[in-house]
């Protein structure tokens, strides 16, 4: 892959604890190609978002899990079972290591399942990769309107 | 001679430090080698054209022994007191391991919730060279006391009932340069509504300790007092097994211990909080304001809690850095615009983690 091939993304970031809004700020600012990333705090502000057609449509969703007043795990069941939202990878990143929230998520059809790493210079490396792969290795779908 | 008083105000202002951090000056480099006790590395650092913005998140110190104050001098170094040892600790501005400065005399050991407790530095420390502490004392009170560093030390106000519980503990200096103190009602809730007893307070003196008034009453155990931007005090505040609260302090206001926990019916008398949380969601204890945001050190909550204050409103609380350290005790505002946070593993309620316990500054937005 060389640089050329790479164009930035847009990111939806749905996490409510701001202490690792700014870690994962961090990690999207280490890389090269700098992606645009939306951040909304709570499940009811992320189907919201997708769901306005003002809104350009996202590469990409990071979900975090326990969110308030609706939880991740039901904002990742109605993203993958609307039609219009489905396409969108979901990664989700989340500090539940639980057996259970992995299964589920990945039956909710989660795109890939990441347990937030204790220490935060692993956890800025982490997100760091999470944003290179999807912007410099994996194939997207093309969508109308380009990223902002 | 006008050439020498501009000179001392010079001196007066520099020292007279308002509850606001003051940035740091440009040239004060954030340090890109860890401290030596800490294991995580650095975070690599912002553009090199910029002026050095802190790294996200950076290990202050670690191998602390329950941190309960944290106060910083004007060049920038802080002050940490330990609970249970009674050491004060000073780590360097530019990051580096904590030396014992001080061990404190007279302080209560193995005193339940007591010991040496809230640490503040005088306004005018480049000039008088303060530093106050409130401890509980072998004598069997709750002093706040004064000393500069190494030296003997002095008391500033000395009676206060202590027990193993309710001690309050948090000393600050406000923007009117008064001392400020949050005092427990060390488990007696008759003391409290009492207008004779100092407490179930917030109490306001001249740094020597003349003039002690009670600023506001009704309070079970203040460990919190921050102030904002337009000289607000706000102060967190333990509940029984209801509620915890924030509370927006104005002098003379009562806040209802015992009679009323969290928000309740004021009679006219009482002042509500103006945040609430279940006793297992926070357990509060430190408070510091940066910006537009209260953040409140949670214990039981084991986070801290961001509180976004508009004006004279409390809004929504969210949760910073849930699960993530263990007991959360102590937040200070630092100089270069972070937020310091302490654990309190080791206080015999925690499960303490390799390193515990330990001081992180976090990076806000």
């Amino acid at each position: 892959m060389t640089d050329d091939d790479s164009q930035p993304i847009s990111v939806l970031l749905v996490e409510d604890d701001p202490g690792d809004v700014v870690l994962i700020e961090e990690a999207f600012e280490h890389n090269k190609v700098r992606n645009s990333l939306k951040i909304v705090g709570d499940g009811v502000e992320a189907m919201a978002w997708l769901q306005d057609p003002a809104n350009p449509r996202p590469d990409l969703v990071l979900l975090d899990l326990n969110l308030p007043r609706k939880d991740g795990r039901e904002v990742l069941a109605e993203i993958k079972s609307d039609p219009a939202l489905r396409s969108i990878p979901v990664v989700v990143l989340t500090t539940s290591k639980a057996e259970e929230d992995i299964l589920r998520s990945y039956d909710l059809h989660a795109n890939a399942y990441v347990t937030k790493p204790v220490d935060f210079n692993r956890f800025i490396e982490v997100v760091r990769q999470i944003d290179e792969f999807f912007v410099t290795v994996v194939k997207l779908p093309a969508h109308r309107p380009p990223p902002r | 001679m006008r050439r020498v008083s501009v000179l001392l105000a010079a001196v007066v202002l520099a020292g007279c430090g308002s509850d606001q951090p003051e940035p740091k000056a440009a040239a004060r480099t954030v340090p890109t080698t860890p401290p030596a006790t800490a294991t995580p590395e650095e975070t690599p650092g912002p553009s090199p054209t910029a002026t050095p913005r802190p790294p996200a998140r950076r290990v202050i110190a670690t191998g602390l022994d329950v941190p309960w104050g944290i106060a910083f001098l004007p060049d920038g170094d802080a002050l940490v007191a330990e609970r249970s040892t009674a050491r004060v600790l000073r780590i360097d501005a530019g990051g580096g391991e904590p030396r014992r400065v001080m061990t404190v005399p007279g302080v209560a050991r193995g005193a339940g919730e007591g010991g040496l407790l809230g640490l503040a530095v005088s306004p005018a420390y480049a000039r008088d060279r303060w530093v106050y502490a409130y401890l509980t004392s072998t004598q069997g009170d709750n002093r706040i006391v004064r000393f500069r560093l190494g030296e003997r030390v002095r008391p500033v106000l000395t009676g206060l009932r202590s027990a193993g519980v309710h001690n309050g503990g948090r000393i600050a200096f406000g923007p009117d340069g008064k001392l400020y103190a949050g005092v427990g009602d060390a488990g007696d809730t008759s003391l409290s509504q009492s207008p004779s007893s100092r407490n179930g307070k917030i109490l306001r003196m001249d740094p020597d300790g003349d003039n002690v008034r009670v600023w506001s009453l009704g309070h079970r155990n203040v460990q919190g007092l921050a102030w904002d931007r337009r000289g607000r005090l706000w102060a967190s505040e333990f509940g029984q097994n209801a509620r915890d609260e924030v509370n927006l302090i104005r002098r003379g206001r009562n806040y209802g211990w015992p009679e009323v926990e969290g928000v309740g019916p004021t009679g006219g008398r009482f002042t509500n909080p103006e945040v609430t949380w279940s006793t297992s969601e926070a357990s509060p204890s430190g408070a510091a304001i940066i910006g537009r945001n209260l953040y409140v050190a949670a214990l039981q909550g084991e986070c801290v809690w961001k509180v976004p204050l508009d004006g004279a409103s409390a809004g929504k609380p969210t949760r910073m850095l849930s699960g993530r350290y263990g007991r959360i005790r102590t937040v200070v505002a630092a100089p270069d615009g972070t937020l310091w946070v302490a654990t309190s593993n080791r206080d015999g309620r925690g499960s303490p983690r390799d390193g515990d316990d330990r001081i992180i500054a976090v990076r806000v937005a």
